[in-house]
């Protein structure tokens, strides 16, 4: 962990270099999710390759890979359109020289759900994506499922942030995927659709490893692809992110003689070395909302496995 | 009893089953049992075991290794 010697970061690179715009919609681009995850593209050989980032956000790895990593081309979308005409404005003031190798994809684009970004995805060699892995708690069916196991929602958290798209995902609406069961549904969905529309493109995907690093390389091999974990970093719980899912999934549990099979990974320290389960880590919240908690992201690259 | 829908639970090892058939029965019709396709790797007696009293609701199929 902290291995941050060799990491260029486009915000820090120089304390005169210009500064991404990072207005309150969208995901901001100095959390250290992005951090981590620019720790991974940095290792996932990308020079001359076409690189498509599902969920562009502030465009702030579209710089970071065309500047630091030599990548060809990139191609990029996101559910919510107004991050596409920010993403093009960030390449211009960060990467001028860049600036027209990155193609966008237009519009409200959930996953690539659209011609356009399926045809974009076809001429892709990898796609990269951070895609939130908690059910919106104000999801029917997931609240349905919280309240049987006795997890009550903390004061605010039906509450939505300005980027809230960026931390939640709507539960029931990727029901259809089995990881849906652990949040890993809009993830497996992605999955799914590169395999049919780019089935020898590798993806490059950046996860919160609180379900442990095992099911979402669980979710890789049922999927298809071979999972490799390429970087890791312990890195402080989101104040704002709601945890009550993860008590959720380990209330349910509760009884059925699997309950010391799975618990979450939470940890009470930046070393990651005092581990904590959900239903710690949650009764610690709601003691002191401002308690420190901390969990694992990593980044998984995900190489195509030759069809069975 | 009838048994309604097949609820997919393929690739999934015997911890997000379990929760996938929970979350599943949560509001779910009592007059219609659940069919669920399990994955290779699920312990279907196990698995059968740790829904208790729910058992009757679902009807655990496994996939087939050909
Ligand atoms: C956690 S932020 C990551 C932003 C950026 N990729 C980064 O790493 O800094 C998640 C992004 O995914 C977008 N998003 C959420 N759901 C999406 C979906 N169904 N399809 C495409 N993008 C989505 C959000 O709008 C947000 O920009």
């Amino acid at each position: 962990m902290g291995d941050d010697a060799g990491t260029e970061m486009i915000s820090d690179t120089d304390s005169n270099a210009p500064k991404p715009e990072a207005p309150e919609y969208a995901f901001d681009p100095r959390d250290p999710w992005t951090q981590t995850f620019q720790k991974g593209l940095e290792r996932a050989n990308l020079q001359g390759k076409a690189v498509y980032e599902v969920g562009i956000g502030t465009g702030i790895n579209a710089a970071f890979v065309l500047r630091f990593c030599g990548a060809a081309a990139f191609y990029g979308s996101d559910l919510d359109p107004r991050l596409i005409a920010l993403a093009e404005r960030n390449l211009i003031s960060l990467s001028p020289e860049h600036a027209e190798l990155f193609q966008p994809v237009k519009g409200a684009v959930s996953l690539i759900d659209t011609d356009e970004a399926r045809e974009k995805i076809a001429k892709t060699d990898v796609v990269i994506a951070c895609l939130p892995q908690v059910g919106d708690p104000n999801d029917e069916r997931f609240a349905a499922f919280r309240e049987e196991q006795s997890v009550s929602l903390p004061a605010g958290a039906e509450e939505e942030a300005h980027d809230h798209i960026a931390h939640y995902y709507p539960w029931t609406m990727f029901d259809e995927y089995p990881f849906n069961s652990v949040g890993l549904g809009l993830n497996e969905a992605l999955l799914r659709r590169i395999r049919e529309h780019a089935p020898r493109a590798q993806v490059v995907m950046n996860f919160g490893a609180r379900i442990g690093t095992e099911l979402i390389f669980e979710m890789f091999r049922a999927n298809g692809y071979e999972p490799e974990k390429i970087a890791t970093q312990i890195v402080r719980q989101d104040i704002g992110t709601d945890i009550s899912f993860f008590a959720a999934l380990e209330g349910a549990l509760q009884g059925t003689g699997f309950e010391k099979e799975f618990k979450c990974f939470f940890f009470a320290d930046p070393e990651g070395k005092t581990r904590l389960s959900a239903h710690e880590a949650q009764r610690l919240v709601d003691k002191d909302p401002d308690t420190p908690l901390y969990h694992e992201v990593c980044v998984v690259r995900g190489t195509p496995m030759p069809a069975a | 009893m009838h048994v309604a829908q097949t609820l997919d639970c393929s690739g999934l090892s015997n911890v997000p089953a379990i929760l996938r058939i929970k979350q599943a029965l949560v509001g779910w019709n009592d007059d219609v049992r659940m069919g669920v396709l399990l994955g290779e790797g699920c312990d279907v007696e196990r698995i059968t075991g740790s829904l208790g009293a729910a058992s009757s609701r679902v009807q655990l199929v496994t996939a087939t290794k050909q």
